[in-house]
């Protein structure tokens, strides 16, 4: 399908309003997650379940992604963004769609990196008004100039890959044959490792991480839901906890 | 100094300029040190009406700050009472206030990035990217509507616990084990959903095929793996790239690698 400057520039500007204040601080933990950002990209290209379903393939690559002190690692909400866009628009699979759009999030990294440079400079503008006697200007100051400097640097570039990036996608397919199709496929099946590795980085230790490998078996052996399976998982988890706690208050009441 | 009162709305005015732009300015100098003050001024000009007793205030907010935006918010609760307590002519100094901020601000943003980033969105997005493939629209709608009730709740009521309870409501959090258990109760539901993604996005399997002679092939992914352990190249890949993670490799590294050797592979024929 063909892509109208105003559907790109909707789709930047998306991508703008997921990293901004707008939508409050959940705004973060939502517009920001690919699986968002491919349901949003699909409504205003005209395909909402493609899109979402590819910003979900997506998603489980940067599922367990920690933001925390500053540092980024990828910008999983521009590769929601550009990359369903650049998968609707050039027609691609969703494990196609999940290889490139890697490293369409790692590049986006560099606009995480100036922003947090050049707001820098804010905190020193903040520091001369409150030295003036003008406390009201720190709002000011917290929102506006590094809102317009996000806007600039988030909505541009967006804008701009979703515009003319399907041009060099289409390109790139037009040489691809069955052979090479495969390979994307086969990388689009190993990225998510890296997403559910990360987060069990954080969950899995030695009593969890036999869950995981019981939930490998429902999903494969049993083809159970996700649903079914987290439901099973609350069971589970309460189960445990409560006999924890059972065991915990008899102790203290010897 | 007269009885300098707040009143609920001064308070949740101060949260709400907090829970909108608490990363709003977010800078490698200072973080949240702006959206600290910013959320302070509807405080401060409510207590201090001296010109120079504001600025001082809001001075000694604009300092290095940086914690997890909803769990730490539990901290602005805690300054938020200590400043009320200032205005009424207890003696707190700046290293106070300085003190008790620095001192929270690490501890908090552990244990709310691990439950909020670590356990409670990874959890919903499983279970929401789980319904989208289903191709059910309701996926993408469930996880918003869900995201925003259970991270305003947390976030409002840390907040007001830390102005109602200050420092007790912080030590009841860490050391009472409430907030630990949760966490691990979590963890349990988290691995097991995690690993039905694995099942379920990882469609891995062996290409292999040896002919035996005799017309009978054998392939080593249906005639061994999946009377075995289906899931097993999915769990090996994954216990592998979680290694590597522990190991300290880089996530844009590791994604390299992964790219590098899902091309290998792909193009051998081995997958």
């Amino acid at each position: 399908m063909e892509v109208s400057f105003f559907q790109a520039a909707l789709i930047g500007f998306f991508y703008y309003l997921s990293w901004s204040p707008w939508c409050t601080y959940v705004g973060f933990f939502t517009l920001n997650r690919p699986l968002v950002a491919g349901f949003i990209t699909g409504i205003i290209l005209g395909h909402p379940m493609e899109g979402a379903l590819i910003g979900a393939g997506i998603n489980v690559i940067y599922l367990g992604f920690i933001s925390a002190g500053g540092a980024q690692m990828g910008d999983p909400s521009f590769a929601g963004y550009a990359g369903t866009a650049l998968a609707i628009i050039s027609n691609l699979d969703v494990s196609t769609a999940m290889a490139i759009s890697v490293p369409l999030g790692t590049i986006a990294t560099v606009l995480w990196i100036a922003k947090m440079t050049v707001n820098s400079f804010f905190v020193h503008w903040a520091d001369r008004e409150v030295e003036k006697g003008n406390i009201n200007r720190v709002a000011f100051i917290n929102v506006v100039p590094p809102q317009i400097l996000l806007f600039v640097v988030s909505f541009i570039p967006a804008t701009l890959v979703v515009y003319y990036g399907p041009s060099a996608v289409n390109g790139m397919l037009s040489i691809l044959t069955d052979n090479v199709l495969h390979v994307f496929n086969v990388i689009g099946a190993m990225l998510p490792a890296l997403g559910i590795a990360m987060n069990l980085k954080l969950i899995g230790n030695s009593f969890t991480m036999p869950f995981f490998v019981l939930g490998i078996l429902l999903a494969v052996q049993f083809k159970m839901d996700i649903i079914i399976i987290s439901i099973i998982g609350v069971v589970i988890a309460l189960t445990i906890s409560a006999m924890k706690n059972s065991s915990q208050s008899g102790e203290g009441r010897m | 100094m007269s009885n300098q009162k707040l009143v609920k709305s001064d308070v949740i005015k101060s949260w709400f300029n907090w829970f909108m732009f608490a990363q709003s300015n977010y800078n490698y100098e200072r973080l949240q040190a702006t959206a600290f003050a910013h959320a302070m001024l509807p405080v401060i000009k409510k207590l201090y009406k001296e010109p120079a007793e504001q600025k001082a205030a809001m001075q000694r907010h604009l300092s290095f700050f940086n914690t997890e935006p909803i769990c730490g918010s539990v901290i602005h609760g805690v300054t938020v009472a200590m400043e009320e307590e200032r205005a009424n002519g207890k003696p707190i100094t700046d290293q106070a206030f300085n003190g008790i901020k620095t001192g929270l601000m690490g501890p908090l943003a552990g244990i709310g990035d691990t439950l909020t980033q670590g356990v409670i969105t990874p959890i919903m997005l499983a279970i929401c990217i789980g319904i989208t493939n289903n191709n059910n629209i309701a996926g993408p709608i469930i996880f918003i509507l869900a995201q925003f009730i259970i991270m305003t709740t947390i976030s409002f009521s840390m907040w007001m616990n830390g102005y109602k309870y200050g420092r007790l409501a912080v030590e009841q959090i860490m050391s009472g084990g409430k907030i630990n258990r949760v966490i691990e109760a979590a963890s349990i539901l988290g691995t097991l959903v995690m690993g039905g993604l694995v099942g379920r996005f990882i469609p891995l399997q062996f290409a292999f095929t040896f002919d035996l002679g005799a017309g009978s092939i054998f392939s080593l992914q249906t005639d061994l793996l999946d009377k075995l352990f289906p899931g097993m190249i999915p769990l090996v890949l994954t216990l592998v790239v979680l290694k590597m993670v522990k190991a300290g490799v880089s996530p844009i590294k590791l994604m390299g690698i992964l790219i590098l050797f899902g091309a290998i592979t792909g193009a051998l024929g081995i997958f």
